[in-house]
């Protein structure tokens, strides 16, 4: 526990505790908020986790995660295409994003072992341009439901496609129940820790810790006889898939498929949830992920209505930016500071 | 007056106090030894001297520092530098993006007068040719030919320290030299030359603090000696004084055991062969490698540095680009191939112990059984996917337990990380690692460099036994020539990368020496 | 590994292909030779719809004599390229009329080439967001939407639906913008005059790093607190696109009021938040589109809740400015006759139009403002 709760974090509970006193003495209800900040965390959670196996392998924060992401979004609107409905649509999605995931990572880390040293930057130019790229094919994509193409061209997909009818919330509304006023979508929650606790075994196998090795010391894993171009490659056909998996747990929450420009800046929230959770851009925790997932959508869901109550409302979104912002910044400069002394 | 005057430093880091009332004093022109076993705080009171922030990001420290007789506050690196101070460091200060003239000038480069005059120092166009002359002379007196234009990063350990000792020399307003352990990564010969250019610098009045481990270095060029044990001064000797023993024991506070081999007559049975065998390591090139490895021997490999001997266990592996055949009792070795290579029996322990020998993050069993795990499936639980198989930490922490206490191990347990362990007990755990593999050929670069007195026994004990209980054939390369001879039953002597004499650790110095510089052996009978 | 890769692409490729069995045919369109033509003038599809199905479909109303000339995706960039194309237009002898409906700033210097080059060119910008007064001075007629009129038809509009209290969302980015600063005060003021309460809230800003996606969360929470707050005759009003969708999925949820979205169409938000299943040979269609949304709205108990513009402004504009320019170049349309403009308009939107001058003292710079469709 002592290396979970740095300054960093400490800064953000504080914080985080100063809008709840806040949000009580305005009689702002917080068990809705709670149960709010439990769904958001499931919601990003997977996108966050998305970018753990890429960190431990030392190829850096995946701001490439859009490609993640369209290969999700790709994989729903086949499940969407086809008309399937709730739990079997939901795991019909996820299995097409996943296996689109596999052969798009593939490719992704192709072109990443192919820039070691800055692979950060690359991510950043290869997402940008791939949802540049998939704004092309959405505008000709062969769909055929009704439901997914222009209302006015009929060709091509729209900016949104209702989730509603498919299996939008279907993750969210198993084995929900209220306790003290607070939405707890126990389905939701449970599919999430067992997401992470997948992950977490993944790591406790051979080709976890060598995978681990590869982030920390490539010379040495490469003495150890590891291949380390392969153990990068499956680190991001992983991150890629988890990145697929998230955006279909994110949007069946949220009751929309986002196309087009969407994905362009998904990986920047993910990268500041899991910077606040003390991670150095380095090997990540799945603690780390959790923590920095929930403390980071907290935030969001308090910050909102106590600065509407409180202040000017422009003013008081500038403030929450500014506070997240610079409390990111911190915990970057925390974390360079701790492993310049190291 | 003397040069630099240090009156009661103490320092403390955390609750530990690693320095405690220090006194030291440097004439103009002495060269002062500074000696300590690991952890004595001689590394630390360098730190003080040149500013580095550790300290000051530690809490600072403690006592005065005269220099000329003016009280002075040593509180960065570049202040340090004002006041003529200069140091050599353990682990390399320079830029290997950068080449050697450019490391040597670097902050100091020379300008085009006209463009100086015109824009200031800062923005003047530097003169490179005459950049590139005055590293050419710092690197001639220090007797090394080479061209400054060449990349750090593509020098050889020991060439990177001359370049550091270069950019020292090369300053004019230097007063005060720290070296920090400069001969530690050089062989005889180079130390030899270094010893020459400190003593021609300290004739012209520069005062130098020479923190090393090699005893009979020490002795031979300082003009008084200071003993650091535990942080605080021990003794302080003058050179007639100096007897090598005496030190040895202020240091360690014991008495030393070394290790010995009994030869015996090894087999003349080849497990391995070298033909034609050459390998592209950048600054130890080998060619022409034609040698038997026999089984149960330890065969040691020594040259001056630069000459090609850590490049043949570093080209086994297929680190760098080779050529010629290797054969495993008769069959060709694919070398490339690391996993085949181990899975052949085959092990190898780099020079590069920090860089490439060792996960410094994780644990000391980690550590010990990471290899096995991932070449033999050892210590792994059974599972049809050999990928998803996951450690049976029964049998990991027996064998490191086992491990530890084999090798004297010095940690507080089994999952202490390894990066705070000192680099005697890493060197182990690297040892430890190869034990997992149960090696047939143990190839180990430079064992004993960077660690201390005692730990360099405890490592050379351990590949004698290695040798003797398990018959691992052992291949040392090594610049400490005294320790091959005392384990060796064979001495490949290389000279510029070809074999230049295979010698008996029973032959006569003189052959040795002959070797070494690459003339003919036979002139002595 | 490498064998599972091909694997899978083959079966990727399977899914696609039996996505697309059935391609739209393309129509074959009778020739005809018309004496004169007409260059038109939009953004991308992906920049923006509207605008390119509006102009599509006049160039099938009118076949052989429209040109339709897509702007740069990235106008801001490539402005040199988008001047060009247009001075291009000038270079047909047979071209009479130019109508550009790009919402860009940056174009006129383009007319001015082309006024130059051809004075007795016709054109009609629908907008473009220049400078008004050199705008009157070269272009022949200029038409947008009355943007800040709606800050005072709107809240009436939501009165007359039953609201009691009117929410704004909006965010600092937009906030900024004098136009909508002064919009949302126009409504504030609109609703004390009703006697409804007005609501500001402020969302997350999705202009600012991390996109829309925190905005529409955060509306997906507060809309349900909100409306707990204010009670079901709440009608909610958001400054931004991507807003619309979840606003209507909510409307649909919590039975709350949705006067108008921040543009005006049956084709945005409504498509997603209501699954609308438009087929293609009814894409376009807005009688057909407008009956499903009422279709929908009655199944969720939300008839006379929810209103918008029948058509949305994008697709109207085109189609009437090119009718317009027709009647000038014609000779039977005069551009300052505003009774004539308003039956041309009513013809191509099925409801009324209503037509405001920008400025007193401007014949051809006309503001508009479409009757709305109660579902």
């Amino acid at each position: 526990m002592k290396k979970f709760i740095r300054p960093p974090q400490i800064i953000i509970l504080v914080f985080l505790a100063v809008l709840t006193i806040t949000a009580i003495y305005l009689h702002i209800p917080l068990n809705a908020m709670f149960g709010d900040s439990l769904v958001r965390l499931v919601m990003n959670g997977v996108l966050v986790l998305s970018l753990l196996p890429m960190l431990n392998a030392g190829i850096g924060l995946n701001f490439g995660l859009p490609v993640g992401v369209v290969a999700g979004l790709l994989g729903m609107c086949l499940a969407v295409n086809y008309h399937q409905t709730g739990w079997f649509g939901l795991a019909a999605a996820m299995l097409f994003s996943a296996m689109i995931a596999v052969v798009f990572g593939y490719l992704y880390a192709l072109l990443l072992n192919k820039v070691k040293g800055r692979e950060e930057i690359a991510a950043t130019f290869v997402g940008f341009s791939f949802v540049s790229l998939m704004c092309l094919f959405w505008s000709v994509a062969p769909f055929n439901n009704p439901a997914m193409l222009w209302p006015i061209g009929g060709k091509g997909m729209r900016l949104t496609v209702g989730l509603k009818d498919y299996f939008g919330k279907v993750l969210n509304n198993t084995w929900q129940f209220n306790i003290l006023g607070i939405k707890i979508s126990l389905g939701l929650l449970l599919f999430f820790f067992l997401l992470c606790f997948l992950v977490y075994l993944i790591y406790k196998t051979k080709i976890g810790r060598a995978m681990i090795a590869v982030g920390e010391n490539e010379d040495f894993a490469r003495l150890s006889g590891i291949n380390v171009n392969r153990v990068r490659t499956l680190s991001v056909i992983f991150s890629t898939v988890l990145g697929a998996l998230g955006i279909c747990v994110y949007a069946q929450s949220y009751g929309f498929l986002e196309l087009y420009t969407a994905p362009l800046m998904m990986a920047f929230p993910a990268a500041s949830a899991i910077l606040i959770g003390g991670s150095t851009g380095g090997k990540t925790t799945i603690g780390q992920v959790v923590l920095g997932g929930y403390l980071y959508q907290a935030i969001y869901v308090i910050s909102g209505p106590v600065a509407n109550q409180l202040l000017m409302p422009e003013f008081a979104e500038i403030i929450r930016m500014l506070a997240t912002n610079l409390i990111i910044l911190y915990a970057l400069l925390y974390g360079e500071g701790l492993r310049k002394n190291a | 007056m003397p040069q630099i005057k240090l009156s009661k430093i103490n320092k403390n880091f955390g609750n530990i106090q690693v320095l405690k009332d220090v006194e030291l004093e440097l004439e103009p022109g002495e060269i002062h030894g500074l000696v300590g076993a690991n952890g004595s705080g001689k590394s630390t009171l360098l730190n003080i001297l040149f500013g580095n922030p550790v300290i000051r990001n530690t809490g600072s420290y403690s006592g005065s520092i005269l220099i000329s007789g003016q009280p002075v506050q040593l509180r960065s690196a570049s202040e340090a530098v004002r006041y003529g101070i200069g140091m050599i460091h353990q682990e390399f200060a320079l830029i290997s993006g950068l080449t050697i003239a450019e490391n040597i000038k670097l902050g100091r480069e020379k300008a085009r007068g006209i463009t100086e005059k015109l824009l200031g120092y800062d923005l003047s166009y530097v003169d490179r040719e005459s950049n590139i002359q005055d590293a050419k002379a710092a690197m001639e007196k220090l007797g090394m030919e080479i061209d400054p234009r060449i990349l750090v990063l593509d020098l050889s350990i020991s060439m990177k320290q001359f370049t550091e000792i270069a950019r020292e020399i090369d300053k004019t307003d230097l007063k005060l030299l720290l070296l920090d352990e400069p001969t530690a990564v050089l062989n005889k010969e180079d130390s030899r030359m270094l010893m020459d250019v400190l003593r021609t610098l300290a004739q012209k009045g520069i005062s130098m603090l020479f923190v090393s481990h090699r005893l009979e270095e020490i002795m031979e060029i300082c003009d008084r000696v200071t003993v650091l044990r535990d942080g605080a001064v021990i003794s302080h000797y003058r050179s007639h004084e100096f007897e090598g023993i005496q030190i040895a024991q202020d240091m360690l506070g014991k008495e030393i055991i070394q290790a010995m081999q009994k030869k015996s007559a090894p087999l003349r049975e080849p497990i391995m062969e070298f033909k034609n065998f050459g390998a592209a390591m950048p600054g130890e090139r080998l060619d022409d490698l034609n040698i038997e490895i026999y089984k149960g021997e330890i065969l040691g490999i020594t040259a001056l540095s630069g000459h090609g001997k850590l490049a043949i266990g570093n080209g086994v592996m297929g680190i760098y680009d080779t050529w010629g055949s290797v054969k495993r009792k008769g069959t060709p070795l694919e070398n490339s191939n690391i996993r085949e290579m181990i899975s052949r029996g085959i092990c190898f322990i780099s020079e590069d112990r920090r860089g490439k020998g060792l996960l410094l993050k994780h644990s000391i069993l980690e550590n010990i059984v990471f290899t096995a795990m991932m070449t033999k499936d050892g210590f792994l639980h059974p599972f049809p996917l050999s990928d998803l198989r996951w450690p049976d930490r029964n049998l990991s922490s027996v064998f490191a337990a086992e491990c530890i206490r084999e090798l004297s191990i010095k940690c507080e347990s089994a999952q202490q990380k390894v990066e705070e362990l000192s680099g005697g007990n890493q060197q182990k755990v690297c040892i430890a690692r190869a034990l997992a593999l149960n090696p047939e050929i143990l190839f180990i670069s430079e064992p004993t460099r960077g660690i201390d007195l005692g730990a360099k026994e405890i490592v050379l004990n351990i590949l004698v036994s290695l040798n003797k209980k398990k018959g691992t054939t052992i291949v040392i390369a090594s610049s400490e020539l005294d320790e091959l001879q005392r384990i060796c039953d064979r001495i490949v002597v290389l000279y510029e990368g070809r074999v230049s004499a295979v010698l008996s650790p029973e032959d006569d110095e003189r052959k040795f020496a002959l070797a070494l510089s690459g003339e003919s052996v036979d002139q002595i009978a | 590994m490498k064998k599972l890769i091909p694997l899978l692409l083959s079966v990727l490729l399977l899914l696609l292909a039996a996505g697309c069995s059935n391609k739209v045919t393309q129509e074959t369109v009778s020739k005809k030779t018309p004496e004169y033509k007409i260059g038109i003038v939009t953004p991308t599809l992906s920049a923006s719809e509207d605008e390119f199905r509006g102009a599509d479909k006049v160039v099938k109303k009118y076949p052989g004599m429209i040109k339709h000339l897509t702007l740069p995706d990235n106008f801001e960039s490539e402005q040199e390229t988008a001047i060009t194309q247009i001075v291009s237009l000038a270079d047909d002898k047979d071209m009479k009329g130019i109508v550009i409906c790009a919402g860009y700033s940056g174009i006129l210097p383009a007319i001015q080439k082309v006024k130059e080059k051809r004075p007795e060119m016709v054109v009609i910008t629908a907008p473009i967001w220049d400078d008004p007064d050199m705008m009157a001075k070269y272009i022949d007629l200029c038409l947008d939407t009355d943007w800040l009129k709606r800050g005072e038809t709107i809240p009436t509009k939501a009165h007359q639906m039953g609201a009691k209290t009117f929410i704004h969302y909006s965010f600092p980015t937009h906030m900024a913008k004098e136009l909508l600063a002064n919009r949302r005060d126009k409504m504030k003021a609109t609703c004390e005059k009703l006697g409804m309460t007005f609501v500001d809230i402020s969302t997350p800003d999705p202009f600012t790093g991390s996109g829309p996606s925190p905005m529409l969360q955060f509306l997906q929470e507060d809309i349900p607190r909100q409306i707990a707050k204010y009670g079901k005759d709440t009608c909610i009003f958001g400054t931004n696109c991507p807003m619309q969708d979840v606003i209507i999925a909510k409307a649909l949820e919590l039975g709350f009021i949705m006067a108008e979205q921040c543009c005006p169409t049956p084709t945005q938000g409504f498509p997603a938040a209501m699954n609308l299943e438009i087929k293609p040979e009814d894409a376009g269609n807005f009688d057909k589109i407008n009956e499903m949304i009422k279709v929908k709205a009655k199944e969720a108990n939300e008839t006379g809740r929810l209103s918008t513009w029948p058509v949305p402004v994008g697709v109207f504009f085109p189609e009437f400015s090119v009718e317009v320019a027709k009647g000038m170049i014609e000779g039977s349309v005069d551009k300052t006759n505003m009774e004539q403009l308003g039956k041309i308009a009513k013809d191509v939107a099925g409801v009324d139009v209503h037509f405001n001058k920008m400025k007193p003292e401007y014949n051809n710079y006309y503001l508009i403002i479409m009757d709305s469709i109660i579902y």
